[in-house]
């Protein structure tokens, strides 16, 4: 599997993959930043500043995963190379599998790492400019930590979603706009509380999300291509 | 005899419709198996179903003694295909793409790849990505990755298509080398009567989804018959002299085209000539001719009726 895993990150390159997750955290680090300039409308404390920026590190890495989805599975089945890997003396499943596991993985580590860092820089622009007065104790971290871990699990789960979608006309734009719907449909606010503060959502729209995945590998050993 | 591949009255239905019904091929080990029909015929569909990319919808594939089943991925290993245009992973380099699917195919030798590339002929591009190739590079190429990891089955899908007339006959003595020196079998489909008799040693004719006929070359080449065309302005006459004053009554009128050809070859053509002008017939021109194995497999493809019906 490991073996599978490497082959397919040959395919991807994983420098042009970092490189987008910088921008990409950049971009949050930056929004952030002017979230936190604002005084009327700005956070008060660690906490409210924390879970904003996990969140949208969240939706963020969401939507990326869709675009690896769409690499490394939808458009493998569009141009047809899926049909030269189902060649392969390799079970199927094993090869999807792999595909999911990579995107899994990604937006995992993705969200956990990229978190930090922006928590990280967000924390030390605080020093500086301060935004706010209130401190960042031990207690908020751990909270904040055990949210994350379990979040960023939930993440990966919810990120393969929008495989079921795009799979079922193998379509691009499908998939990408899927995950885009679903991050918009889980991080909506209302009122100021919106579906994803509850953890039990997420965490239920990352066991959907991994069984979707599994629903849409279950067939692959018996279908036509 | 043992066989590489057999299909045991292989059937796929598509949407309600047989587009493959009931074929039974049997590919003989170390042979060139020509499998000849137009498009649209089931070809790559038969192709696509040994390959393991479609499952049947009843009947079986036999390859190399093993039923094969979705789970059959140890025979995929000792075969090589390359079904309709062949696809790459775009981006990469011809070098590239051959390493990737030795790891996948599992087969580590170091210099099989060059090597494939150079059989197929296909020479400095080692830095140019596949999307750059031409057709007919990319046909090289998808050859040269099927027989890179040095397959006991070759399956190859029109392999000459898109090719120039000089690339056809590299490919034609490369194929014949791999069967002669390498012992590979070789199933090769063509829309292309030419190409197929020149290379292969069994024939598999595919009409309609059907398997029509299944003959070795040698058995073809003995079938062959010898006619005498005639060309001529007043065919009716001609008739009359060849039945009444020459005693032939094997021949044939082409339809409104005033060639009469001749199947009967106890007069020889100087006789022949002779008596005609004797009698009055104009004769413009007059030829010994070989039925060739073209005509032998139009009738097949185009709805032979008359050739299925007398097997």
């Amino acid at each position: 599997m490991l073996h599978l895993v490497r082959l397919e990150l040959r395919k991807v390159k994983l420098g042009g993959i970092v490189r987008t997750s910088a921008l990409t955290l950049l971009g949050v680090l930056g929004f952030v930043l002017l979230i936190g300039s604002d005084e009327a409308e700005g956070f008060k404390n660690y906490e409210e500043a924390l879970t904003i920026i996990e969140m949208l590190v969240r939706i963020a890495f969401i939507i990326y995963a869709s675009v690896l989805l769409s690499k490394l599975v939808v458009e493998e089945y569009r141009n047809q190379t899926m049909a030269l890997l189902f060649t392969y003396p390799i079970s199927r499943k094993k090869l999807l599998l792999a595909k999911l596991l990579i995107v899994g993985a990604i937006t995992f580590a993705m969200v956990v790492i990229g978190t930090v860092l922006v928590s990280v820089g967000f924390y030390l622009f605080n020093e500086k400019l301060h935004y706010f007065a209130a401190p960042l104790t031990t207690d908020i971290v751990k909270t904040q930590a055990i949210h994350l871990v379990v979040n960023g699990i939930a993440s990966a789960g919810m990120a393969l979603v929008p495989l079921f979608f795009g799979m079922l006309r193998k379509s691009v734009p499908t998939t990408i706009v899927s995950s885009i719907l679903i991050v918009a449909l889980v991080n909506a606010s209302n009122n100021g509380s919106s579906l994803g503060e509850n953890i039990a959502v997420p965490i239920t729209l990352g066991v959907i999300g991994f069984f979707v995945a599994y629903l849409s590998i279950r067939n692959v050993e018996h279908a036509d291509l | 005899m043992s066989y590489v591949l057999r299909t045991h009255h292989l059937t796929k239905v598509y949407g309600g419709k047989e587009v493959v019904s009931d074929v039974s091929m049997n590919v003989k080990k170390g042979e060139i198996y020509g499998f000849l029909g137009p498009n649209g015929a089931g070809k790559t569909t038969i192709m696509r179903m040994m390959t393991n990319l479609v499952k049947p919808t009843s009947g079986e594939i036999e390859i190399m003694g093993e039923k094969l089943t979705h789970s059959s991925y140890e025979v995929l290993k000792r075969m090589g295909n390359m079904i309709e245009n062949p696809v790459f992973y775009d981006k990469m380099t011809a070098q590239q793409n051959l390493e990737l699917h030795c790891e996948y195919m599992g087969y580590y030798n170091k210099n099989a790849i060059g090597e494939a590339l150079k059989l197929v002929n296909l020479s400095n591009v080692e830095r140019k990505p596949v999307k750059e190739f031409s057709l007919g590079m990319k046909q090289r190429l998808g050859i040269a990755r099927a027989i890179t990891t040095k397959p006991e089955l070759l399956i190859l899908d029109e392999p000459i298509n898109g090719l120039d007339p000089v690339g056809i006959r590299e490919l034609r003595d490369l194929f014949l080398m791999l069967s002669k020196q390498y012992g590979i079998t070789l199933l090769i489909s063509s829309h292309i009567l030419g190409e197929m008799e020149q290379i292969a040693d069994t024939i598999g004719v595919i009409r309609a989804g059907k398997l029509a006929e299944e003959v070795s070359m040698d058995a073809i080449r003995g079938k062959n018959t010898e006619y005498i065309e005639l060309y001529t302005s007043d065919a009716t006459k001609a008739a009359f002299v060849l039945e009444n004053v020459l005693h032939i009554s094997n021949f044939r009128i082409t339809e409104g085209s005033g060639v009469l050809r001749i199947y009967d070859l106890k007069v020889p053509p100087s006789e022949l000539t002779r008596s005609l002008i004797v009698n009055g017939v104009p004769v413009d021109s007059i030829n010994r001719k070989n039925h060739s194995l073209e005509d032998y497999f139009m009738e097949l493809i185009q709805g032979g009726d008359r050739h299925v019906a007398s097997r």
